[in-house]
């Protein structure tokens, strides 16, 4: 059931229907089982892996809150977060893992038949599992309280807006919302609404529009010029930024309706100037469980600088890794970490230049946002071959510009919504216009998502990962 | 209200007042002219139109692509002195569709004789499912009405009328680049519209044995009520399939379905119940002829239409 769907408009309307007329209890009850409904829509048999998760989290984050010798206590801290892993292990890299390994012992002239187990990846699988790992974790280092009561903790775990893309929210931000009694008022609901439709414009205008530029260059790319390659690049950069931004707002909007605030995961990372900025404005909620749950205990940049490189590497790759079980994203993690090396001595000087407003400041903002565009290169090709043919097409200038898609211009709105949006300072700023431009902007955006949007029902690139 | 939410308010009348006058002044299918629709919708809009035309009709052919593609009404014009209108859409519209067409040509053209309903056997095997998922039907439905058919459209179908509605369209250059001009071109050769030859694999895999879909049935059988009462026949006739030797059981079965079929009901005789089999080289795309086999095929026709009417 996708976001921009019939199906979940409907839905959506029952859910909220039933969620309006009880108390705290049914609503956190009817929440947990329209989660679950959600969720079964695509797979009811992977119901039982997010049930087997938050059993074994639940019982783990009580026994980690009762026990004070700090070995127990370690032990199962260890054990949530191995059988976490274990599960992303099992569903998600087993395949890629055993298949490298074959291919790998091939190369060293030895044939042997890889046991491959051909699982579908469950949806959502590397969002959830996450999240219970941070929960545990957050326990055993004291941040959080774990809750009693069973059946608010699955709702922590399976809450059906961020169930399947995030954001992968903490125990910190999210439980306390579930626990405590909550009303949604009407200033919840324009908040909410606005962030549907913000969301909405963004997938099904440019993302999904943008998805016919890129698809078919990058499937067949030898027959690009140089214009359309880097027009096909600089189209996937901006599709994978509203495909996914786009389901994160109306994640945040649809949760808002019930009177829960997600957290914020990208903040205009396109405005950053430097890799550690992009990195904190682009999927915050993945980059910032990273630093706290991998960098931070790896040792960070506490121990000299030659390990902190190590760890940026480290984190990076599997960072990579994350998005997917294959060589492209690992390739695409080890280049963001190269970036993050790079960068790191000249860090203080790109947030000084954030806060200017001058030329080079801009100057400098496109020349990274085109270092940025290369790592979606890496990222969105599917193999070596398909690289180096790609990196052909960029250089092909002796068939001149070649047919240039209308739809590239889509860009523009967005650009000129984010310009305005990083200028003031607000994401909220398009509610801040007069009153006439503000439902005339609305107006010129409720005609674009129907004259414009694609309403083929295509899936959120996120939804793979 | 407005003091409090003065943006949400105007908003929706901005909305309010663009879909009123946009329904007032475009086609409630299509949006024409106002923007181009999809072919399939473009199709259907316009033999829609051309039902409702003030001209002098004797025989309508209604049916899927391959009579679109596969009837020429001049050939059959010159041959009998007839005039004759080709109604054809495409296979999603579904007999239901076609049925709506055919009993809007009836009540509008009380010179009518008959009504030719030419499919190929795959048509007439489409399921409910299929055909509802797909949305021609409700869309036509909800845009001009059940024309006095007990059918209602489903929620499904509204969202589908109302997204395909307002989305713009690149109109494809094997359709005439536009829709105004496809329109053009459609009544200048009476609703035909000749194959264009391609290179693509025309060979389709037919199953043992041929099953009707029993909603299909349905429609046949209000159809016949319905056109039985203003005194129009409806003849039934299979379109040409490529030759293959797996399709001999295939045709067997088929051949016998619609024999059957034409025997329950009063008002329907089969003209064709065994799709003729063309050579490869007859077709452009799958169910589609070449326009000399489209006058083949339309001359195959004639002495079957004149004797059923005599």
């Amino acid at each position: 059931m996708l976001f921009n769907s019939f199906e979940f408009a409907v839905f959506l309307g029952i859910v909220l229907s039933l969620y309006v007329l009880c108390n705290h209890r049914k609503q956190n009850l009817i929440l947990l089982i329209s989660s679950y409904v959600f969720y079964a829509w695509w797979d009811w048999r992977f119901l039982s892996l997010i049930m087997l998760s938050t059993i074994v989290d639940y019982f783990i984050g009580l026994k980690l809150h009762q026990s004070t010798d700090q070995k127990i206590r370690k032990r199962l801290v260890a054990s949530s977060v191995t059988f976490n892993l274990g599960l992303l292990g099992v569903f998600k890299y087993y395949d890629f893992f055993a298949g490298s390994f074959v291919d790998a012992l091939a190369l060293g002239g030895i044939q042997v038949q890889p046991i491959l187990l051909n699982i579908i990846l469950p949806v959502g699988i590397s969002f959830y599992t996450f999240q219970t790992i941070s929960y545990s974790i957050d326990i055993y280092r004291k941040e959080v309280t774990p809750t009693r009561n069973f059946f608010d903790f699955a709702l922590f775990v399976a809450f059906f807006p961020q169930l399947v893309a995030g954001p992968i929210e903490r125990a910190k931000n999210l439980l306390p919302q579930i626990i405590k009694d909550r009303k949604a008022g009407l200033a919840d609901f324009e908040v909410g609404g606005y962030l549907i439709f913000w969301g909405l414009f963004k997938k099904v205008v440019v993302a999904d529009n943008l998805a016919l530029i890129v698809d078919p260059a990058f499937s067949n790319p030898s027959g690009l010029t140089a214009a359309q390659a880097l027009i096909a690049v600089y189209a996937f950069a901006w599709q994978i930024y509203c495909d996914f931004s786009g389901y994160t707002d109306i994640a945040r909007g649809v949760a808002r309706l019930f009177g829960i605030r997600l957290m914020l995961n990208f903040n205009l990372p396109y405005f950053s100037l430097s890799p550690g900025q992009f990195w904190r404005r682009w999927h915050i909620s993945l980059s910032s469980w990273l630093r706290d749950y991998l960098y931070v205990p790896l040792g960070g940049n506490r121990k000299g600088e030659f390990r902190t490189y190590i760890n940026l590497s480290i984190v990076m790759l599997l960072g990579g890794l994350w998005h997917g079980a294959s060589w492209n994203f690992v390739l695409w993690g080890a280049y963001q970490g190269l970036l993050l090396m790079v960068f790191r001595p000249y860090e203080s000087f790109f947030n000084a230049m954030a806060d200017q407003h001058t030329l080079k400041r801009w100057l400098w903002n496109i020349v990274f946002f085109h270092l940025i565009c290369f790592g979606w290169l890496l990222f969105r090709s599917s193999s070596v071959e398909s690289l180096t043919s790609y990196f052909g097409a960029l250089l092909n200038f002796s068939q001149g510009i070649g047919d240039i898609d209308w739809r590239i211009y889509l860009i523009l709105p967005i650009l000129v919504i984010q310009v305005l949006q990083y200028w003031k300072n607000d994401h909220f700023v398009l509610s801040k216009l007069p009153v006439i431009v503000r439902a005339a902007v609305y107006f010129a955006m409720y005609c674009l998502i129907f004259g414009v949007g694609q309403w083929g029902q295509n899936e959120f690139i996120y939804f793979q990962f | 209200m407005l003091k409090k939410y003065p943006t949400l308010i105007i908003f929706i009348l901005l909305v309010f007042a663009f879909e009123s006058v946009y329904y007032l002044m475009t086609d409630p299918l299509t949006g024409h002219p106002w923007k181009d629709p999809t072919v399939d919708d473009g199709m259907v809009a316009a033999k829609y139109a051309m039902a409702g035309k003030d001209n002098h009709y004797d025989i309508a052919f209604v049916g899927d692509s391959s009579c679109l593609r596969g009837v020429v009404p001049e050939d059959f014009h010159r041959s009998t002195g007839l005039d004759v209108v080709n109604l054809c859409t495409h296979k999603m519209h579904s007999i239901a569709g076609y049925s709506l067409i055919a009993t809007r040509v009836a009540n509008l053209h009380p010179e009518l004789k008959a009504v030719v309903m030419v499919t190929t056997p795959e048509t007439m095997a489409l399921r409910e499912t299929q055909i509802i998922e797909y949305g021609a039907l409700d869309k036509h439905l909800i845009a001009y009405g059940n024309e006095g058919l007990d059918f209602a459209p489903t929620f499904l179908g509204f969202r589908q009328w109302f997204v395909s509605r307002h989305a713009m369209n690149d109109f494809p250059d094997k359709f005439e680049g536009s829709y105004a001009r496809l329109v053009e071109v459609l009544n200048e050769r009476n609703g035909f519209l000749p194959e264009i030859p391609a290179n693509g694999n025309i060979n389709r895999q037919y199953p043992k044995e041929f099953k009707l879909a029993s909603w299909q049935l349905t429609w046949l059988s209000s159809l016949n009520e319905k056109l039985r009462v203003n005194g129009v026949k409806i003849l039934l006739a299979l379109s040409p399939i490529p030759v293959s030797e797996s399709n001999s059981s295939f045709l067997q079965s088929t051949e016998m379905t619609i024999n059957e079929l034409s025997d329950s009901f009063s008002n329907i005789e089969s003209i064709r119940s065994r799709p003729p089999e063309y050579p490869a080289a007859a077709f452009g795309s799958p169910g589609h002829m070449l326009p000399e086999w489209a006058s083949k095929n339309t001359l195959d026709l004639i002495p079957r239409v004149m004797t059923a009417l005599e």
